[in-house]
């Protein structure tokens, strides 16, 4: 299963991926930036659990995971009613104020772009190679990786502060 | 019918490559370029809302004179009173194509006296470019950026090119000894990952590294910094020693090293090069400066003014009438009084794709297009319109092209002579760091082969062919 692979020891937090997927997904961004312990900037995006707390809150079925297992959002189910932002426990969903019926975009790994055969408009523009779109196995065997989710990768979030 | 239109981005020297896709005239989508040479597809946040500026309901879309709008004929009739008095200037964005950067130089011998006229690179003004121009010092390509050992990037190279960030943060990856160093002013968004960083004034930082590498290498250090030693002893040095010791022996003892510049400060550049020269062979020095059109313009450039040295003469009363396009002069010089400057001008002509604070001080207003609007060649690479110009906006070159016209003087060519190497002795380190800001080096076109649309010939390689070639 191809992931998201994001090596947040060569991210220098400059928000591109943001923009990238703020274009591809018409006006609201579902790929922000965060920080996390003040150490590292955290791209951060749907992690595509592999229990959705998201799609668990979901009142009419709009959230779902796919088979493939990316969690995806129907627009024209989706009520608005804001309870997935509220659910989602990695805040990844947006801004409830600003979020409304229709206008909310959620990370879907770039669906129809991969299904041409393109890359994920966050890993095509990511300045250093930060966001990588990979093969990765579902136990994460290298020790530096980490899995954040059923498609999110994080590399290494600690090492840059070592050096 | 939908196709792919290659064009580059020109909101910053990096100049990524964009493909756009367009049906039937109407620009579609964004895609991303893997095959640049630049960028390897990659954009900053920037260069993805491009298609955001075409047709932006903020863009300049009618000539105007006092706010009223009157039409390009009236427009030009009105600019070209002021060429072709020697108390006439013409500042131009450095976001202009190849073809363009020809026309203002034939425009410059034509109408107007060259020093009169500068090309404004913003960050990178071409003086630093120029101020290098005969330094022997090797350049580093992308590819000696990637496989640098130590690099000390001068002033954030996030700010100038963000896209170099790939290579700066590649190379300190690469491997565990691999480090990355920083040198400005303040920290940026690069110095997290800085091994070293010496902030604060960077010229005193530079000539303090300066200063020990002389002092390590002794009797090895070329000639001329020995003499140099004495010149800059009684010059300040920066607070942090022991930064700057380290960064120095790093420097040395790698075997491959980049100095990655981006400044607007020629005297940075003359350091820093300083500091590759000394240091010795398989340190090198990539200039973000000169990547994007500023290479073009500034080597095959006939010899321009500057826009610093131009608005110095503006404030002195020399000059009466400007115009410039693109260029933003007040919010490019933020620390300089360039509106106090502007208000004496008898006459002022401003062009833009937007209202700014410059064009709000000009009497004439003209709409200019931007890069996804133009077609031409941008650093050899191609620029291909996929939109029809916001309104009645129109390339620099074509209102450069009217005003001659109108003003009924014929394109010129012009040939200068290129003067020696600059000695790098002692004298030559003392005036480093004198504030001086004239350029040190003499006019000059520099002869080279890139073909432009009307079939002349220039001496800049491009980027596809410095690829090539192996630079
Ligand atoms: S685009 Fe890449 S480098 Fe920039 S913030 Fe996003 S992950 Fe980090
Ligand atoms: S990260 Fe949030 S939005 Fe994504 S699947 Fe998990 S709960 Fe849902
Ligand atoms: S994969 Fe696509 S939708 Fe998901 S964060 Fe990246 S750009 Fe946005
Ligand atoms: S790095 Fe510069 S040229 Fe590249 S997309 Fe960003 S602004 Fe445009």
């Amino acid at each position: 299963m191809k992931k998201l692979l994001i090596d947040l020891d060569v991210c220098i937090g400059c928000t591109a991926h943001g923009a990238a997927c703020n274009r591809v997904n018409h006006d609201t961004v579902t790929f922000r930036t965060a920080e996390v312990d003040k150490a590292v900037t955290l791209p951060a995006v749907c992690r595509h659990c592999e229990d959705p707390a998201c799609v668990k809150a979901c009142p009419r079925e709009a959230m779902r995971k796919e088979e493939d297992g990316t969690v995806r959002r129907s627009s024209n189910l989706c009520s608005g009613c804001r309870s997935c932002v509220i659910a989602c426990p990695f805040g990844v969903l947006g801004d409830v104020e600003l979020l409304g019926r229709f206008n909310m975009s959620k990370c879907d790994l770039c669906h129809s772009r991969v299904a041409e055969g393109r890359l994920p408009a966050c890993v095509a523009t990511c300045p250093t190679g930060a966001i990588k779109f990979e093969e990765i196995p579902d136990a994460v065997e290298d020790p530096k990786d980490l899995l954040i989710g059923g498609h999110v990768v994080a590399r290494n979030p600690y090492r840059r502060r070592s050096s | 019918m939908t196709e792919t239109k290659h064009n580059i981005c020109t909101l910053c020297s990096m100049g990524c490559g964009l493909l756009i896709e367009v049906n039937d005239g109407f620009p579609l989508a964004l895609e991303y370029e893997a095959d640049c040479p630049v960028s390897e597809g990659a954009l900053c946040a920037k260069g993805n809302y491009a298609l955001e500026l075409l047709n932006h309901p903020f863009r300049l879309g009618e000539p105007t004179k006092n706010g009223s709008v009157i039409g390009w004929d009236a427009a030009i009739a009105e600019v070209a009173q002021a060429p072709c008095s020697p108390k006439s200037a013409l500042i131009v964005e450095g976001d202009l194509s190849d073809e363009e950067a020809r026309s203002v130089m034939e425009f410059a011998c034509a109408c107007l006296q060259p020093e009169n006229v500068a090309i404004s690179f913003s960050t990178n003004d071409d003086k630093v470019v120029r101020a290098l121009n005969n330094v022997p010092v090797p350049r580093a390509s992308i590819d000696d950026l990637k496989s640098s050992v130590c690099t000390i990037a001068v002033n954030d190279p996030f700010s100038v090119g963000p896209v170099v960030a790939r290579w700066v943060m590649r190379a300190r990856n690469a491997a565990r000894e691999n480090t990355l160093n920083v040198i400005a002013a303040s920290e940026g968004i690069i110095s997290e990952f800085a091994t070293v960083k010496l902030t604060g004034l960077v010229r005193a930082s530079l000539l303090g590294l300066l200063k020990k590498l002389i002092e390590i290498k002794g009797d090895s250090a070329p000639e001329w910094a020995r003499a140099a030693a004495d010149d800059i002893a009684g010059l300040n040095v920066p607070e942090d020693e022991a930064g700057t010791a380290r960064l120095a022996q790093e420097f040395l003892k790698a075997p491959s090293a980049a100095i990655v510049l981006s400044t607007s400060d020629p005297v940075e550049a003359r350091l820093a090069a300083g500091c590759c020269l000394v240091a010795g062979a398989a340190k090198k020095l990539f200039l973000v400066n000169e990547y994007g059109n500023a290479s073009g313009i500034s080597q095959n450039a006939v010899a321009l003014g500057s826009v610093r040295g131009i608005l110095a003469k503006v404030a002195r009363g020399e000059i009466d009438a400007l115009i410039v396009l693109g260029a933003d002069l007040v919010a490019s010089y933020p620390k300089t009084d360039v509106e106090g400057a502007l208000r004496k001008l008898r006459f002022l002509a401003a062009g833009a794709a937007f209202p700014n604070k410059t064009t709000a001080l000009a009497s004439v207003v003209l709409p200019t297009a931007i890069w996804l609007e133009k077609d031409g060649t941008f650093n050899g690479m191609p620029q291909r319109a996929v939109a029809p110009p916001t309104g009645a906006a129109l390339p620099y070159g074509d209102i450069l092209e009217m005003i001659e016209r109108e003003t009924d003087v014929k394109p010129a060519h012009v040939t200068a002579t290129l003067e020696g190497p600059i000695e790098l002795n002692g004298e030559f380190m003392a005036h480093l760091v004198s504030e001086a800001t004239e350029p040190a080096v003499a006019p000059a076109i520099i002869p080279s082969p890139t073909r432009f649309a009307d079939g002349s010939v220039t001496d800049h390689l491009s980027w596809p062919q410095a690829l090539a070639a192996g630079m």
